[in-house]
Parts: structure tokens; sequence; C-alpha cells
């Protein structure tokens, strides 16, 4: 693991935030294209376990809040699409308010320390 | 809905696999795409896609596992940790699986005799169409007549079939040459096959025309009467047997089942034509056509039958009488008999409560210490509904368990509980008690409700569970009282309902009590008693003649003569009746006292040998008995018993009375006359009634040797076992007259016995259910104080180092559970207060709050509970204070 990139582990709980958040982003989006997009927007800090995204996709298909479709890349090969539902979008707002106060809660603490 | 999908999803498993290997492919794909535009070699490009990614086979089975977990996955973890959890604590599992089980077999037990005998719906085809139409006078159930049921049968349109039935006794010649009267059962042709719906052994059932003058003399053999008189005879059918000693043609056997539990060894065939006056009565069955209801043929039938009584009574009485169609169903059950049953089902209920509350005590007592493990698991991120889940199964885990095993046990019961009730089976015929799917579909719901039960317990407590207490605290015992309010008030519970179920155990077994001592009269042992029916006496059509008194009585001295001689017989007796048959009301007067004609006093009259009072060993009070002496010619004599005298002849000495009364001549019911007879003899009372219970009546014995009288019965006084000379007895009687048949041959004692058969059914089972109780309600204390000992060690150390003595220290545990187990005594009896007044009704001699056995109950109760308060308490006392404060 490179030194720069966010070790894994504090990554999981995020996970799933960062994935509702790209899909808002960009609509519908192939789990390929979930990984760089977050790889990219992070300006590279941010590295998804290719192995464990597929898992969380499924996960929050069955929870209903992504759903999913195949359709043809713009390389013509044949990809399934993820596209948020409304439950989703509501999950993103709780998902973004509670990590904003988790923010904000280690920013004091490190302020003071 | 979430939920469905996931378990769909595990149902589509391979079209599922497909669809994420697909995925899977095409991420890799663009991937390598991506490679191959930075300026990587093919081979390369690919290599570095497959190696960014991972094990692919991994990855898709952890999608897979999403739905998995998501569903089943979770709970089979959840058993199979369950599993591995009772293995660990083979102690409390063995104990607590056994307290389970013996809550729920006798409940398997109780419910398959209440099934078969209350609920099961009745194996014959559409069950629900069969109805019984009865006949109501003044609102009390009456047989039917004939002539209303050919009335009925022609003029409904509700029913598809409506059947005749009644009950005669016939003369039946066994291929021996034996004779037995049997009762036959007359039907109309086409009610056991069509109505019912009973299949046929062998041959078939009657004709619809057989039944008629001159096509009557066919039978149909039940198939038990085919099994033991005729061997199974496969080639019956076709021949000839004797009933009334006319030839009747066997056409068919019928299948076995519930034609034979209802003790009717043949059916013979009726037919009733609507006009033609017959004397029967009898039961009408039929089977309503698909679609009509109850209401609608009762309606119909209330309309014809108004149109019946109005013709007949032409009058008042017509209103008395009313029709009513219901359901075939088991409902002729002895009352008593049914309220036991629901009791006893009560019992158990309490019995599985019982169990419920101690196993809810282990496992609350076990989740004390496995409080760690608990908060370890919440610690680690498992939610409450998580761990609450888990302890639920268990707990559910448990109780299957325990309830296979009970199923075992019940079945074991119910099989005990059959032959202590031998005249069940007979009084039902349809009921068959067996281990069915609906008695096992209720020990499943039993077993499930218990686990539920007993599982909140633990659950409840680990909700309550605080995380960071619990960590910090590490293995330091708690302190205070040592067990938690949950335990005290399950302890309380187990008590209570034990004494409950204690008490219904000492009011039956009081009533039993009583019944064993109460005073017959007679000695019943050794003793064999039969009537004899004459057969000339009765030609069909005709009216019946007798020979003169005198040769009677020479006659009858004959018989006995011949029976006498029959080695280990004792004694003989005749007599027009014998104890515990019933008993008549015969008019009579005291000479010399005004008579009120329109209320003559009433008294059992019977005519009985000298022989009678040696046999029956019945006790004289004052006086003597009848002796040889009194005979034809000889001055008229009668015996009293003590009722009599005492209702009758209060004012005056008995031996100087007279009474006055008809002669009883037979074919003479009217015009006979008036006779004086003289009291020579009071003896002590015997009972006469058919119940056990019965009040005594007023009786009087003349000598059958002044009355002349053929239709009697004996009673033998045996040496041996009287089953012993039934052989003999027979041959002597035969080789007296050969055309006297022997009906009803009994055991006396047999019939006392019976009498008791339902008090002992009720005695048994309730007392084996209360002593299951008393054990499990004994453990749960135990199992609570020694615990609480456990967890006070450290406490009890500190006492003693302070100087507190050993028996100081058994006192304070023993006074903390006895403090529990008289709480629980004292609402307990409330409880059985309240149970005595619903058994009430069932027992003999027993006060609705029956202060003996309920003080008996309690103080066994109070014992057993200071037993299991003692033991542990007496080791608490034994604790090394130094051994125990180190153990800090």
């Amino acid at each position: 693991m490179a030194k720069d990139e966010v070790p894994r582990k504090e990554l999981q709980g995020t996970l799933d935030l960062l994935v509702l958040k790209t899909l808002a982003h960009t609509g519908s989006l192939h789990g390929y294209g979930i990984v760089l997009h977050i790889q990219h927007a992070s300006e590279e800090l941010l590295r998804v376990e290719e192995g464990s995204l597929y898992p969380a996709l499924h996960r929050m298909e069955q929870s209903g809040w992504i759903s999913s479709e195949w359709a043809l890349t713009e390389t013509n090969r044949k990809a399934k699409y993820y596209r948020l539902t409304a439950a989703g979008r509501r999950q993103l707002a709780l998902s973004e308010e509670s990590f904003d106060q988790l923010v904000r809660g280690v920013r004091a603490v490190l302020r003071f320390a | 809905m979430a939920f469905f999908r996931r378990i769909v999803n595990l149902f589509r498993r391979s079209r599922i696999d497909r669809e994420i290997d697909a995925e899977l492919q095409s991420h890799i794909a663009l991937r390598t795409d991506d490679n191959l535009a930075a300026g990587m070699s093919a081979e390369e490009a690919r290599r570095n896609a497959l190696l960014r990614f991972g094990n692919p086979t991994a990855t898709k089975e952890r999608v897979a596992a999403v739905d998995t977990s998501l569903a089943f996955g979770s709970l089979w973890r959840n058993v199979r940790f369950a599993l591995r959890q009772l293995r660990r604590s083979p102690g409390f599992a063995v104990t607590a699986i056994l307290a389970l089980a013996l809550g729920i077999g006798p409940n398997v037990a109780i419910f398959s005799i209440i099934w078969a005998t209350f609920l099961a719906p009745l194996p014959y085809p559409h069950a629900d169409q069969l109805v019984v139409v009865w006949t109501h006078y003044k609102g009390e159930r009456n047989p039917t007549r004939a002539d209303d049921y050919a009335q009925y049968a022609a003029q409904t349109h509700s029913f598809q079939r409506l059947d005749f039935e009644s009950w005669l006794v016939l003369h039946l010649t066994n291929p021996d040459h034996s004779e037995d009267d049997a009762g036959g059962l007359q039907v109309s042709p086409g009610f056991q096959t069509k109505t019912i719906g009973v299949r046929m052994a062998l041959g078939r059932d009657f004709l619809p025309d057989e039944g008629l003058p001159g096509k009557d003399h066919e039978v149909v053999l039940t198939h038990r009467l085919w099994q033991e008189r005729y061997h199974s005879d496969p080639e019956i059918i076709g021949k000839f047997i004797l009933i009334h000693d006319e030839p009747y043609m066997v056409v068919g056997v019928l299948q076995a089942g519930s034609a034979d539990r209802t003790g009717v060894p043949f059916v013979t065939p009726l037919i009733l034509t609507p006009g033609a006056h017959t004397p029967h009565f009898g039961n009408v069955v039929g089977r309503l056509k698909p679609g009509i209801t109850l209401t609608q043929a009762q309606a119909e039938l209330s309309v014809i039958d108004r149109r019946i009584a109005l013709q007949r009574n032409s009058g008042s009485d017509a209103n008395s009488w009313s029709v009513s169609v219901e359901p075939l169903k088991n409902d002729w059950l002895d009352h008593k008999l049914q309220r036991n049953l629901w009791l006893l089902l009560a019992a158990v209920g309490l019995v599985l409560l019982i169990a419920c509350a101690n196993v809810a005590n282990l496992l609350l007592v076990r989740g004390t210490s496995r409080r760690q493990e608990l908060a370890l698991r919440s610690a680690l991120g498992a939610t409450r509904g998580q761990i609450f889940i888990q302890l639920l199964t268990e707990s559910l885990t448990l109780a299957l368990v325990g309830g296979a095993i009970g199923i075992g046990m019940g079945w074991g019961i119910m099989k005990l509980a059959m032959t202590l009730l031998p005249d069940l089976a007979k009084q039902s015929a349809e009921a068959v008690v067996e281990l069915n799917i609906p008695v096992l579909c209720f020990a499943v719901g039993v077993t499930l409700l218990a686990g539920v039960l007993f599982g909140c317990a633990p659950g409840m407590q680990a909700l309550r569970l605080n995380l960071s207490d619990t960590l910090k605290q590490g293995s330091r015992s708690t302190g205070g009282r040592g067990r938690t309010p949950m335990q005290s008030v399950l302890v309380t519970v187990e008590v209570t309902l034990a004494l409950i179920l204690l008490s219904g155990a000492g009011m039956a077994l009081h009533s039993f009590w009583n019944l064993s001592y109460i005073d017959l009269g007679f000695a019943a042992d050794h003793i064999l008693t039969a009537r004899l029916q004459p057969r000339n006496t009765t030609p069909q059509g005709g009216a019946p003649t007798f020979p003169p008194p005198d040769q009677i009585v020479v006659q009858q001295h004959q018989l006995i003569d011949h029976m006498r001689a029959v080695p280990g017989v004792a004694d003989v007796a005749l007599a027009t009746g014998i104890p515990m048959h019933g008993y008549n009301s015969f008019p009579f007067s005291v000479a010399g006292q005004p008579l009120d004609r329109s209320h003559p006093p009433v008294a059992d009259l019977e005519a009985v040998t000298p022989s009678y009072f040696s046999t029956f060993r019945i006790r004289l009070v004052r006086g003597r008995f009848l002796n040889e002496a009194d005979r034809i010619g000889a001055p008229l004599t009668v015996v009293v018993n003590e009722t009599f005298a005492h209702r009758y002849l209060s004012n005056a000495d008995p031996l100087t009375q007279r009474l006055v009364m008809q002669r009883i001549e037979p074919g003479n019911n009217n015009n006979a006359q008036q006779v004086e007879y003289q009291i020579v003899g009071v003896f002590h009372n015997v009972l006469d009634n058919e119940h056990l219970t019965g009040t005594p009546q007023p009786e009087m014995y003349i000598s059958l040797w002044q009355a002349g009288w053929p239709y009697v019965a004996f009673a033998v006084r045996t040496a041996v076992d009287p089953v012993a000379i039934v052989g003999g007895l027979r041959g002597a009687i035969a080789s007296a007259d050969s055309g006297t048949a022997i009906q009803d041959l009994e055991m006396m004692q047999q019939v006392v016995d019976d009498q008791r058969t339902g008090d002992r059914f009720e005695m048994v089972l309730f007392g084996g259910f209360a002593g299951v109780a008393l054990l499990l309600a004994a453990v749960g204390i135990y199992g609570v104080m020694a615990f609480a000992v456990a967890q006070r060690t450290h406490e009890i150390g500190v006492r003693m180092a302070l100087g507190a003595r050993q028996g100081e220290v058994v006192a304070l545990i023993v006074r903390g559970g006895m403090r529990l187990a008289l709480v629980g005594i004292g609402i307990g009896l409330a409880g059985a207060f309240g149970l005595g007044r619903l058994m009430h009704s069932t027992l003999y001699g027993v006060e609705s709050a029956d202060a003996p056995s309920l003080a008996a109950v309690a103080a066994l109760l109070l014992a057993v509970a200071a037993l299991a308060c003692w033991l542990p308490a007496r080791r608490a006392a034994a604790i090394d204070p130094t051994q125990a404060l180190r153990n800090e």
C-alpha cells in the first residue's frame, strides 16, 4: 500500500458514503467507473479495494439504496450500471451528516490536543 | 420485501452467480482496456488488472454471502453456536432439557386424549354432513319414535339420506352352542355404508328391500364378532347363524374400527313404512345434502314434526315436543370424565409453565456467568437485537430438543393413561387415541411457545446489560442479594403453580380415599353375578306364560343344587336384584297406619333366597334374616334395611310391624291381591345404587321361596378365583335347564372397581403431574439458592471473618429462600381454592376448600422448599473465610 493512501481500515465505514456520493454526482456508473471516480476525486488519496466494492454494491442494492441495469460502455463492453434510488438519496443525506459530525468532532479534538 | 428478495436470491443462486461473474469480468476487462491505453502490453495489462482485483472467486463468494448473512445465514450460525454452547455445559443442558421434556410430555399425552375424544373430526367421509336428529321432550333429549322417523324420511328434502337405528337385546347362539344375550343394532338398510361411510370387510351391506317382512332374516357381523366367535371364517358369507333361535343369513362383515368399539356384535335390517305402526324407539342419523345447513334442516324438520305432534296429541302436550338437528359427535361421554379431561389439560399446562419458569431461571443463572461474553460481543459490534435473537435461538434450540424427548415421554404417558381408563375407548366409539399429525402439531406449537416464553427472560436480561460496567467489573462477583428480581418472581411463580397442582392432587386423593372406604354393606370380593333369562317365557308375539309359583321354586332349588355342586363354589344365592344394579319403587303401607292413596310410601322390593345374606355377607342389625322356613304356606315375612326402619318405622319397634303390599305374580301387574308381610329383621344398608356415591334407598327383601318369581339373577361366592369356575357354572346351569341363557356375567369386585375408574384416573394422573411439579419447583428453588450462595461467597466470607457463626449463615440463606416459598404458597392457596371450586362436582366427600389436603400439600411443599434451601445453605456455612476472601 502506498504511503499517501488512507489505510483501508479507515475507509470501511465510509465506503457506502463514497459510493452513494459518487452515484449522486455522476448519475449512473459501473463498478469500475466508481473505483476510478473515487480515486480521481480524492486526488489519489483514497483507493477503493476492488474486492470489497462489489459486496458493498450488492448489499446496497439489496437494501434498496441503488438499482442496476446492464448497458454498454463507451468502449462497447457490457457493464452493470448503478443508479441512486430515492431511498439511497435519503441514506446519502444521513451519511453525509453523520460524517460531517465525525469530522467536526475529530477536528475539534485535534485543535485542543 | 427486502427480506423476501434475499430469500428468493438464495434460491436463484446459479443465475445470480452468473450475473456477479459477468460483472466482475466486465470490471477486469475495463481495467485491461485502460492499461492497454496507458501503453502496457496485452499480457501485462491483463495481469495487472487481475492483480489489482484480487481473487475473483473470493469476491464472488463475498457478494453472495451478503444474501446469506442477510437471511438465513445468521439463523443457522446461531443454531450451530447454540448447540456448541449446550455441549459445552452438559449439566445445564441435561437439566433444562429434562425439565422441558417433563413439561411437554404430559401435555402431549392429555392433548392426544382430548383431541381424539372431543376435537377430532369423525373418521368418515364428509363427516361435517353427518347429523343426529334429536327429539326433545320438555327440553330433554329423547329417543325418537320409529313412526315419527318414517314420516320425517318421507317428507324431508334436506337430507341425502336419513336413517334410523334402534337397539334390541337378542339371543345369539354361538358356534359352540353357548348362548349370549347380545345388544343387536337394527338399522334402516344402507345406514352403515351409505350414510355413515363405513366399509365392508366382506360381503355387502343390506339391500334397500331387506328388512321388509319375509326378507328381514339377514345379518351383518361386526369385525370383532367375526374374529372372536367365527375365527375370521373367510367363507362366512351366505352361512346362517341363530338369532332368537331363528336362522339369519350372514350377508356381510363390517370393517374393523368404530363399530367394534360400540360393543354391538351384529346388525340386522329394519324398514319402517309410514302409516304402519311400529313400537320402536331409536336414534335418527342423517347425511345432509351438500349446501344445506343445520339451521335449514332443523327448520324443515320442525315444521314436519309440529304437524306430527298436533296429529298425535290433539292438544296441549304437543308443545312439549320439539326436534333439533345436531352435528354427529362424541358428546355422550360421561360429564365427569369430560370435566376431568379438561381439568387435566389445565393441570399439564401448569406443569409446562413451571418447567418454563425453571428453565428461564437456569438460563438467567447462566446468563449471569455469560455476561462477559455478551458484553464482549456487543463491544465488538453486535447490536442488542442480534444478541436478543441469538439468545432466543439458543432457547428455541433447547426447547426443540426437550420437545422431541417430551413427545416420546408423552406417548408413554398416553399409553399408561389409556390403561387406567379402559372405558374411554368403549364410551366414544370414534375416538382413536394416538400420536397423529394434529397432536404432533400441538406438541411443536407448545414447544415453540415454551421456547419463546422462557427464552425471553435471558434476552431481556441481556438487553439491560450495561456494557462498560460489566467489562470493568471483570470476574468479580456483583454482591448484593445475589439474585435478580426476575429470578425471585420466577421461583415464587413456580411455588405458586406447584401448590395449585398439589392441591388438585390432594383433593383427588382425598376423594378416592373416601370412595375406597364407602360402606357398601356387603363384601364384593370373590363374587360372581349374572342374570338368568328363561327363554321359553317370551315367545315372539304371544303373551308369556309361566308355571305355577311352587313349580318355579322347585326348579330354582334344583338350579341352586346344581350350581353348589361345582367345585370352588362356596355359596349360591338367587335374587330378583343384586347390589349396585339399581332399585325399584314398590308401593306399600304399614299395617294399621292410614294410607295416603295419592302418594303411597315406596321402597325397593327384592325377592331373595335365604342364602343371599350369607353370600353377600350382609350384616344383621335386629331380629333375624330370612331362612328356609320362610316358604310357601308359611306366614309371609320380610326384612328391611336401616334406612327403611329409620324413614318409615321411626316411632315403633320394626319387628312388631307388618307391611301391606301387592303380591308379586309373574304376568299379573294390576289385579294381584294385597297381602301382609311380618317384619322379622332389620339389616345394615346394602348399596343398591349403580353409583358408589348414591344415597341409600329404603329396601324390603322378601323370600324368593315365598314368591315364585321366574326372572332372577344369581350370585356365587367362590372359594377360588371367580374366573376359574365360569365354565363349570355354565355347565351346571345348562344341565339344570338347557333353555336358560346367562346375561351380564360380572365379577362384583370389578363392578365396584369400575365405579372408581374415573376417580382413580383423576387421582393417578393429577398425582403424577403434581409430583413432576413438585420436583421441578424443588429444582428451581435449589438452583436459585445455590446460585445465590455462589454469588455471595465473598460476602459470606466477610461475615464469617467478622464472627458470624455457621448457624447464622445457614439461617440467613434459608430465610431468603423460604420468604419466596411462603409468598408462593400464600398465592397458591388462593389459586387452590379456585381449583377446588372447579373440581368440586367431580369429587366425593371433599369440600371446595378442602382443609386437610390443603394443609398437607402446603406442609409438603414447605418441607421440600426448606430442603432445597438448606442444601446450598450448608455449603455456604462450610465456606472457609480466608479462602473466600482470597478469591477476590
